[in-house]
């Protein structure tokens, strides 16, 4: 793809008796609805928004958004966007944190809460869940109300050379609903 | 539902002593998988009631193991593994499902035999998981979980099983002192294994603190709650409710009802072999309690092997976490959903009891070598059914029937197996 519209780079023109070289092809425009895909929902979120795919079939919201509805099997979806309230179903105070947590400044110290949310939509995710007491996990009840809430960050990203760097990045977290 | 074409048997197990064989410990200590998996070999060649060729009767090789290229930077496992005990140039496979991939390397190994491709192969598992940092191993781990959907939003392996705990205390009031009456009967099971990682009960543990000078305790309950020697992983687990970072390797010889006197007079039979899948992630289940894909495999093996759960007289099942061996209980439906906690209160799953669980000592305290739990599980139920067990491990009523349970992720797969003696 890239190379049809790569500009020759030090020669100087085209060789005499051929055909000029083409014109820099038109850039395809951007595609009017995204793919289904596991990058489209995480560009959704950097836009903070919680985008599931409906089936035009049988009405299932799929979030996250998948090619195969998860209900009848058939590949007719379209998107939609999502509220994001419900309920927590189960919770964790975690303490000894994956790495990824730890590189957030998580501990055994400053423990995070993971856990799992029944959307209002019907369909569930993880979550990390904020706005809580970690150090008090008894205070944290199962059932109560959350909502999402958009958190800038940043993920650090290595290219093939290995250089590392940051960009930002949105993360989806839940804090309980605002009455 | 399935049934087996015609008759397979277990006829000979071994396994490596479980434990730390660390490239951070003593040198004379260090070992790597292929030498534990040499280990097990050794075991199964010494205990075998008659001597066979192994190298000349075997005909393939069935290896779980989860991910020895994290823990080690070796892939292509299976290859090796047959090398060092002699198969090559024979079949080798390797099988991953995570923690229950010794399950399903033993499952595939009695559809082999049982299809008629095979008359004997060798199931086995290895995993060393030592080399790797805390958070290295955390995070390997996790990698059995959704890597997308669940990962990044902070899961970790002891997390999600503490997820599945807090949905099961709020439904059915299961309390943290039942979670933590798991480990101690695991515990004081272990002791009496001589093949266990951890051979101490929890009282030994906070007698051997006290003797340290670390602190004073009343009880084991006082004990057990104290943040300095049994800090929080994830609420409501705690250090003691998780099994452990283990390196271990076990081995098991599957054969034909033909062949199985060359072997032993005393063969154990499969008579049950199930198995189940889930989604990997566990918000995608509607219910959070209990594991879909356990409760698939057992009604599988109990319908193949036309019995009920009151028939088994033996199990092990797969206790990563406390919560875990309470929900197994209830998945394979050795009592209703809500009462493991309260049997194992009323001592039920205790040695020599009404249902003794994990008389090896679990992999709480045996260990929890990943791909190789799921055959360590058979080496004990094919011990306690010969009456091998050491010690005072040993039913007293030599179990007929038995049972092993074993899980990959938080539930996204499950293999259970039923044996008759």
């Amino acid at each position: 793809m890239a190379k049809k519209t790569q500009k020759p780079v030090g020669k100087a023109s085209a060789p005499a008796g051929k055909a000029p070289a083409p014109k820099p092809a038109e850039k395809p425009a951007a595609p009017a609805v995204k793919l289904f895909t596991v990058q489209s929902y995480v560009d959704f979120i950097n836009q903070k928004k919680l985008m599931g795919a409906k089936c035009k079939d049988c009405g299932k919201i799929n979030l996250p958004p998948r090619i195969v509805c998860s209900n009848c099997y058939k590949g007719n979806l379209e998107w939609v966007e999502v509220e994001g309230k419900g309920t927590l179903a189960s919770f964790s105070s975690i303490f000894i944190g994956s790495s990824f947590m730890n590189a957030k400044g998580y501990s055994s110290k400053k423990p995070y809460v993971f856990g799992t949310v029944d959307l209002d939509a019907g369909v569930s995710i993880s979550g990390h869940i904020k706005g809580v007491n970690e150090l008090d996990p008894d205070s944290i009840q199962i059932g109560m109300r959350v909502q999402v809430a958009y958190e800038d960050g940043t993920e650090t990203f290595i290219d093939r050379s290995g250089n590392k760097s940051e960009r930002p990045k949105v993360f989806i977290t839940f804090i309980p609903e605002e009455q | 539902m399935g049934k087996l074409a015609r008759e397979v048997a277990v006829v000979a197990v071994g396994m490596c002593k479980f434990g730390n064989y660390s490239k951070y410990g003593p040198p004379e200590q260090i070992k790597t998988s292929r030498d534990i998996w040499m280990e097990a070999y050794l075991d199964l060649v010494q205990h075998m009631d008659k001597t066979v060729n192994i190298q000349e009767e075997a005909e393939a090789l069935f290896l779980g193991n989860f991910s020895s290229d994290l823990f080690e930077q070796q892939g292509h496992l299976a290859p090796l593994m047959a090398e060092v005990i002699g198969l090559n140039p024979k079949p080798a496979l390797r099988l991953e499902d995570a923690c229950v991939s010794g399950g399903v390397a033993f499952r595939t190994a009695i559809i082999s035999v049982a299809s008629g491709m095979y008359d004997t192969v060798i199931a086995g598992g290895v995993e060393k998981m030592t080399d790797l940092t805390t958070a290295g191993v955390t995070d390997t781990l996790a990698a059995a979980a959704d890597s997308v959907y669940e990962f990044p939003y902070g899961a970790t392996f002891p997390g999600l099983y503490a997820n599945i705990a807090t949905a099961h205390m709020a439904k059915y009031g299961t309390t943290l002192k039942q979670l933590r009456l798991v480990a101690i009967k695991n515990h004081n099971n272990g002791k009496l294994n001589p093949r266990a990682q951890m051979q101490m009960t929890m009282e030994d543990m906070m007698n051997k603190n006290i003797q340290k000078g670390v602190g004073n305790w009343n009880d084991i309950w006082e004990y057990l709650d104290d943040d300095k020697v049994n800090p929080w992983v994830a609420y409501p687990l705690r250090l003691n409710d998780c099994s452990l970072v283990t390196d271990g390797a076990a081995m098991a010889i599957v054969t034909t009802r033909e062949n199985a006197e060359k072997y032993t007079d005393t063969p154990i039979w499969i008579i049950g072999t199930g198995q189940g899948s889930d989604t990997l992630a566990l918000h995608d289940r509607p219910d959070r309690t209990h594991l879909r894909a356990a409760q698939t495999a057992s009604k599988e093996a109990f319908q193949m092997a036309g019995l009920e759960p009151k028939d088994i007289q033996v199990a092990e099942v797969h206790d990563c976490f406390t919560i875990a061996e309470i929900v197994a209980m209830e998945d394979v439906g050795f009592f209703a959903p809500g009462e493991g906690a309260k049997a194992v209160e009323e001592g039920l799953t205790e040695l020599n009891s009404q249902m003794p669980i994990n008389t090896s000592g679990g992999l709480k305290s045996k260990g929890h070598p990943i791909g190789a739990s799921g055959i360590g599980q058979i080496v004990e139920v094919f011990k306690q059914m010969r009456g091998e067990a050491e010690g005072k491990r040993q039913l007293k009523n030599i179990p007929e029937i038995g049972l092993t349970h074993n899980v990959g992720g938080s539930g996204g797969s499950c293999t259970i197996h039923i044996f008759k003696r």
